[in-house]
């Protein structure tokens, strides 16, 4: 178990591990972070993981009966109902919105941890990322139930089944916006160590966020290029293309995601170049 | 075997501390507002060095001993070489998997139970699934709470928290410990069984990194020593000269002088505390260790204006915890009568036996008593005292000094 030619270095010129290396040496702590996040969230709930799948669905019905009879409910996929889309824009957007936010407040949160014990200050970011998975699958599993009770079950006016593209797509999707969600996350975070004010301005940016994000309406209210303006947004992105990958994945405008991921890349490079320039001097001042 | 599992090279640890700068005119003073930025301008910023050009160097097996005052960098060096913290200069080398004991129960989380937290915490610590599972039932067993396993630790006592979260760290298996002996915590007795575990994982040819302030547990534990003394750092080959050097500069000195101060107070002007001393057949203490058996006498001068049966020159022993370990007083003495103060300058002499002692650090205090009138030096005054610290003994077999009482007498045992 004792490993002697292990031979850890530790200097003050030292060359920065890189985050890949950090996650995977620590993967074993990742798992647990993630465990202990999850076990957390819903302990001494009476409805426990219910939750998880509780609040889509009240805030579909909500948006359902009260906002779309306004804003107008065609999200244009023939057979498929708005409250659908809904509930899938809303379970992404958690996940992106619990992943991006686990990481800004998490060096903060997570300070008497890493000023006793070593380790990568990224793995809690991760875990936080990767416990929102679990809610985003299980809103995933909700939603084919519904998709299977209202859809195959009472039969929609036109509507053909899910597309396997979904399914395809799902991974690759999540994984694009979790990268989104965590590079932003962790300039935000690293700048929020030394000035707290990020945490002021969170809730608010948060809410604007959760407004311009075609989440409760249908990107398809707005004109072509506010459209494509919108796609630099990579939750509005991401959502736009699960909803037509599941439903009608024709309809996926593939030269339009060039931008969001250009953003994803730009955004998560510079988190982890800006967090691995501070990250040993952040025991010193969170 | 011999081959070096640490190598620290002139490590350093800067710090920048801000204090608020005086205004430097009135005027400033009067024109800066309560809150304004310009307020904070005024902090100036300075340079503090916690630790600074730390060298040494351990084999494998080695025990390490750190000593210092407090504010030395002890905690600063155990920190840097856990990776807690990231020193501003020089480097370190370490062979092995590293456990870092600086505080038990980090990331204990109250609505977890005693299980989950079990893993979490063994996972933080370096250990992974499958040896927390395979030690589960030892550190269950260990911490004494398997009937509360699956209660949340919100519900738990402290005293079971603790044990838990010592039972997880003690069960670590690493090349290289780091002990901070502050950490123990707890109840008395759980406190001497995790000691015991820990000196037990020394001994079977780990590194160890201990930092104390108690000698006696240094000296037991530990081969070399390192010395610090604000941010400096001193090797020695032995413990005991590190404790020699350490006793040298501890608080309490081996010898004490009372300011002369011309009081108000009458009774203050008839009995003058002058001075007191430690001596070792009749020779002044010169290092503060005192070998186990030796016999340390204080010497205590007191000046007297008018003699009077009243008057009582006390002398107390405390251990290095500030427990009372005896008062004895001029007027009750082994020797028969009580000696008769005289006028002026009176000297006395008393003999403390030391195999009556623990090994450990020791602080006698100096009373001065007119009964019925006023305490002119109270027993309780902490700032004037002397220290002195007792060896280990050398040739008696089964000693634990962890026993669990204050004093350890060496009696007549003969078969009836």
């Amino acid at each position: 178990m004792s490993n002697s030619n292990l031979v850890t270095t530790i200097s003050a010129q030292g060359k920065p591990t890189s985050v890949v290396q950090d996650i995977w040496d620590y993967r074993n702590l990742v798992y647990f972070f993630t465990w202990r996040e999850f076990k957390i969230r819903y302990k001494q709930t009476a409805l426990g993981m219910f939750w998880v799948a509780l609040q889509p669905l009240v805030f579909m019905g909500i948006v359902q009966l009260i906002l779309l009879r306004r804003i107008g409910n065609d999200f244009g996929v023939e057979g498929v109902p708005s409250y659908i889309m809904v509930f899938l824009g809303f379970v992404m957007w958690q996940f992106f919105e619990g992943s991006f936010s686990g990481t800004v407040n998490g060096f903060v949160n997570s300070q008497n941890l890493y000023k006793k014990i070593y380790f990568p200050k990224i793995i809690p970011s991760v875990a936080f990322a990767l416990s929102r998975l679990i809610d985003l699958m299980i809103g995933v599993v909700v939603l084919m139930i519904l998709v299977l009770i209202f859809g195959y079950g009472l039969g929609w006016d036109g509507f053909d089944g899910l597309k396997w593209q979904g399914f395809a797509l799902f991974i690759p999707v999540t994984v694009f916006m979790a990268m989104a969600a965590i590079g932003a996350g962790l300039l935000f975070g690293t700048l929020n160590v030394r000035f707290r004010d990020v945490k002021q301005v969170m809730p608010f940016i948060i809410r604007m966020g959760f407004l311009s994000t075609p989440i409760f309406w249908p990107l398809s209210i707005m004109s072509e290029s506010i459209q494509r303006f919108l796609y630099l947004n990579p939750a509005a992105a991401g959502i736009q293309t699960m909803r037509e990958a599941f439903f009608d994945p024709d309809k996926i405008k593939w030269g339009w995601l060039l931008m969001p991921l250009t953003v994803m890349v730009v955004v998560l490079i510079w988190g982890i170049w800006y967090f691995k320039r501070k990250e040993n001097s952040m025991v010193d001042i969170a | 075997m011999s081959k070096t599992s640490l190598k620290v090279e002139g490590l350093g640890k800067k710090y920048a501390i801000k204090s608020k700068s005086k205004p430097d005119s009135l005027r400033e003073l009067l024109t800066t507002p309560v809150f304004s930025s310009k307020q904070n301008q005024k902090l100036q910023s300075t340079d503090f060095w916690a630790i600074q050009d730390i060298n040494f160097e351990l084999q494998r097996g080695d025990t390490l001993g750190i000593i210092g005052r407090n504010g030395a960098g002890k905690s600063t060096l155990l920190k840097i070489l856990a990776r807690v913290i990231h020193p501003t200069t020089g480097s370190a080398m370490i062979r092995g998997r590293v456990a870092s004991l600086l505080e038990v129960g980090t990331g204990f989380h109250p609505e977890l139970t005693g299980r989950e937290n079990v893993f979490f915490n063994g996972a933080l610590l370096g250990m992974s699934k499958s040896e927390i599972a395979a030690n589960f039932k030892e550190i269950v067993e260990f911490s004494e709470i398997d009937k509360f396993l699956d209660t949340p630790i919100k519900r738990y006592s402290s005293g079971m928290r603790i044990r838990l979260a010592f039972s997880v760290a003690v069960h670590l298996d690493a090349d290289i410990m780091i002990i901070d002996e502050a950490l123990s915590v707890g109840d008395v007795a759980f406190r001497a069984k995790s000691l015991e575990k820990m000196k037990a994982a020394a001994f079977t040819g780990k590194t160890v990194l201990f930092v104390t302030h108690a000698m006696a547990s240094a000296q037991e534990l530990c081969n070399k020593g390192l010395l610090l003394t604000e941010g400096q750092g001193q090797n020695y080959d032995s413990i005991e000269d590190a404790i020699n050097a350490y006793m040298g500069q501890t608080e309490k000195p081996a010898e004490l002088t009372w300011k002369a101060k011309s009081s108000k107070r009458p009774d203050k002007r008839r009995m003058v505390p002058k001075s007191m001393h430690l001596e070792i057949n009749g020779k002044k203490l010169s290092d503060k260790l005192v070998s186990y058996g030796e016999s340390v006498d204080a010497v205590i001068n007191v000046a007297i204006k008018e003699p009077s049966d009243k008057m009582s020159v006390g002398l107390s022993l405390f251990d290095e915890n500030d427990r009372r370990i005896f008062r004895t007083a001029h007027t009750d003495n082994a020797q028969g009568d009580t000696i008769k103060l005289k006028k002026g300058k009176n000297s006395f002499r008393v003999t403390i036996p030391t195999d009556i002692l623990k090994p450990g650090t020791y602080k006698l205090a100096a009373d001065f008593d007119i009964e019925n009138e006023s305490w002119v030096v109270r027993p309780t005054t902490t700032d004037a005292r002397v220290g002195f610290s007792v060896g280990q003994p050398e040739n008696i077999q089964l000693w634990n000094p962890k026993r669990e009482a204050l004093i350890k007498p060496i009696l007549n045992w003969s078969e009836n």
